[in-house]
């Protein structure tokens, strides 16, 4: 009888509080949680109790690389969890290679509306047949985080908003212009928003008064970010080229950035730049854009003189300025020289350049020589060069810089 | 605002929960964490250390200790510490780890290790 009680003594975790013993299992990985099921009778089930679910590649052994056989193995799970489970799930992640029954992941997903679900991740990569993600996500209360890869949305018409969300990221979803504009504006603490290859959108309209970051990376022909006092950060790439707009519409530049004053960081893409140089670029924007910290330019087309418009236009309205980077696929400053605006143009707050994409031609020397020259503290300034000779610094440092203690990084790639 | 429960703790004379040795581990962690929380790897080092110094049951006690006075940091920091030592070992170390024994009927265990035989790859030698 002693000897008994002296074993049960020994056990120090099955009576620890679930909460505890919950964060210890939720930073092993789920596998291995599962695993837990064999340690003892009291163990059977702690594990579908758990308040996090990460199903990935790395739940599956090595011989396992049937799609089906693999959803078979999810499935056990998640049927275990819907039997046994208590209390709340917070976050539930489906990143593995599989192949989901649709009607068992509706219910799952039911399931988790349920229980008060916080962070839902659904990457389904089977995109033949994409899966309709049940309206009911759209009710959930708390989800603070929802990241969606190969879904289709729709929104119920009893669909109020997500008061809780705060990260909305979708990849490949098949969503109709007027339901993501409605998605957007309908979720008060939006914070950050990622549209990755959106389908059935033609028109991308963005209102929301808290979010901060925005990326997309999508075919699109319009695009409209309106009431977004609080927008920090900008990145769009534009995957298709953009159709010729009508004439008499006001410049695209002016139309898509006009009114962000509060921008810290731009990221603007090839196609997206020549998007925004439809119309007559102006000199400068009608307002300043006083917040603006760092423009990145990538893949532009710099031959074109309208590209070149929408980066000297953006430049005259950027007091602030500190990072400058361009990377160029093609690069000619044609009208560079004659610009009148530039004269007296000089970026007081620039302190780091990097151009890459260069093939070291007299117009692009005119181009750093103007740079250089306008630039009083300057710190750093790389330019990469492809294929042909490197810039010899030698000939940069000639370009008597404004800033006498410019550090000219000069390399080929 | 982090030690009002310790002083608590101090003039409650039945406290089961923590003893006197366990205080003297948890209290310092506030300023260590403060200091290192900047720097992962240092972190990592401190972490190994504990767990040498430290045997598997005195970890439970110490988390017990940070759950009573409410200390988040401490908390998760050793719960991560378990978590860290028993990922990809076996069933019979885990156990051995947690002071448990196995109660199933005989044929049970081997019909579970079946049920579940996908999680068991890449497991350590013991």
């Amino acid at each position: 009888m002693a000897e008994m009680k002296r074993h049960t003594n020994i056990d120090r975790i099955s009576n620890l509080p679930w909460d505890v013993l919950d964060t210890i299992l939720v930073h092993i990985p789920l596998k291995e949680a599962v695993r837990t099921s064999i340690l003892s009778s009291k163990w059977r089930y702690k594990w579908t109790g758990l308040s996090r679910f990460n199903i990935d590649d790395k739940c599956f052994p090595s011989y396992l690389s049937d799609k089906v056989l693999r959803w078979k193995v999810i499935l056990k799970i998640i049927d275990q969890v819907q039997s046994n489970h208590g209390g709340p799930v917070e976050k539930f992640r489906l990143a593995a290679y599989c192949m989901p029954n649709h009607c068992d992941l509706d219910q799952w997903i039911w399931f988790l509306t349920d229980k008060g679900i916080k962070e839902l991740i659904l990457k389904e990569f089977d995109s033949i047949k994409r899966f309709k993600l049940p309206p009911e996500v759209f009710s959930c209360p708390q989800l603070s985080c929802l990241e969606l890869y190969g879904c289709i949305i729709m929104l119920s018409p009893t669909f109020r908003g997500l008061n809780s969300l705060i990260s909305l990221n979708l990849s490949h979803i098949y969503i109709s212009s007027d339901t993501l504009e409605s998605l957007i504006a309908n979720c008060p603490v939006l914070e950050r928003l990622t549209l990755i290859n959106i389908d059935h959108s033609t028109v991308f309209k963005i209102s929301n008064l808290n979010l901060k970051y925005l990326k997309i990376d999508s075919k699109f022909e319009d695009i409209c970010l309106k009431n977004v006092p609080l927008l920090s950060t900008v990145d769009i790439r534009l995957r298709v080229k953009p159709r010729h707009s009508d004439q008499g519409k006001a410049c695209n530049l002016v139309r898509v950035f006009g009114c962000l004053y509060s921008i810290n960081k731009l990221i603007l893409s090839s196609n997206f730049l020549e998007f925004l140089a439809y119309n007559d670029v102006p000199e400068r924007l009608p307002a300043m854009l006083n917040h603006l910290l760092t423009l990145d330019l990538r893949d532009a087309r710099l031959d074109s003189s309208k590209v070149v418009k929408v980066l000297l236009s953006i430049l005259c309205s950027s007091p602030s300025l500190e990072e400058l980077i361009i990377s160029v696929s093609r690069f000619s400053f044609l009208d560079f020289q004659r610009a009148e605006c530039l004269v007296d143009l000089y970026f007081n707050k620039l302190k780091v350049v990097k151009i890459r994409g260069l093939l070291s031609t007299n117009h692009e020397c005119e181009f750093i020589k103007f740079i250089l020259a306008h630039s009083p503290v300057l710190e750093t300034i790389t330019i990469v060069t492809y294929g042909g000779e490197i810039i010899p610094n030698s000939v940069l440092l000639q370009f008597e810089p404004a800033s006498e203690h410019v550090k000219v990084i000069s390399l080929r790639s | 605002m982090k030690f009002c429960t310790v002083k608590q703790y101090f003039d409650d004379e039945n406290n089961n929960n923590v003893t006197n040795g366990i205080a003297t581990t948890v209290i310092p962690l506030p300023n260590k964490h403060l200091k290192i929380k900047a720097n992962n790897k240092e972190m990592e080092q401190y972490e190994q250390e504990l767990l040498r110094n430290v045997m598997p049951q005195e970890l439970t006690k110490l988390i017990l200790a940070a759950n009573y006075l409410n200390f988040k940091e401490a908390l998760d920091f050793f719960c991560r510490t378990v978590a860290n030592a028993i990922q990809n070992k076996s069933v019979d170390y885990v156990r051995k780890f947690f002071g448990l024994e196995s109660d199933f009927e005989p044929g049970e265990e081997e019909k579970l290790c079946k049920e579940f035989a996908w999680s068991f790859e890449g497991v350590d030698e013991d």
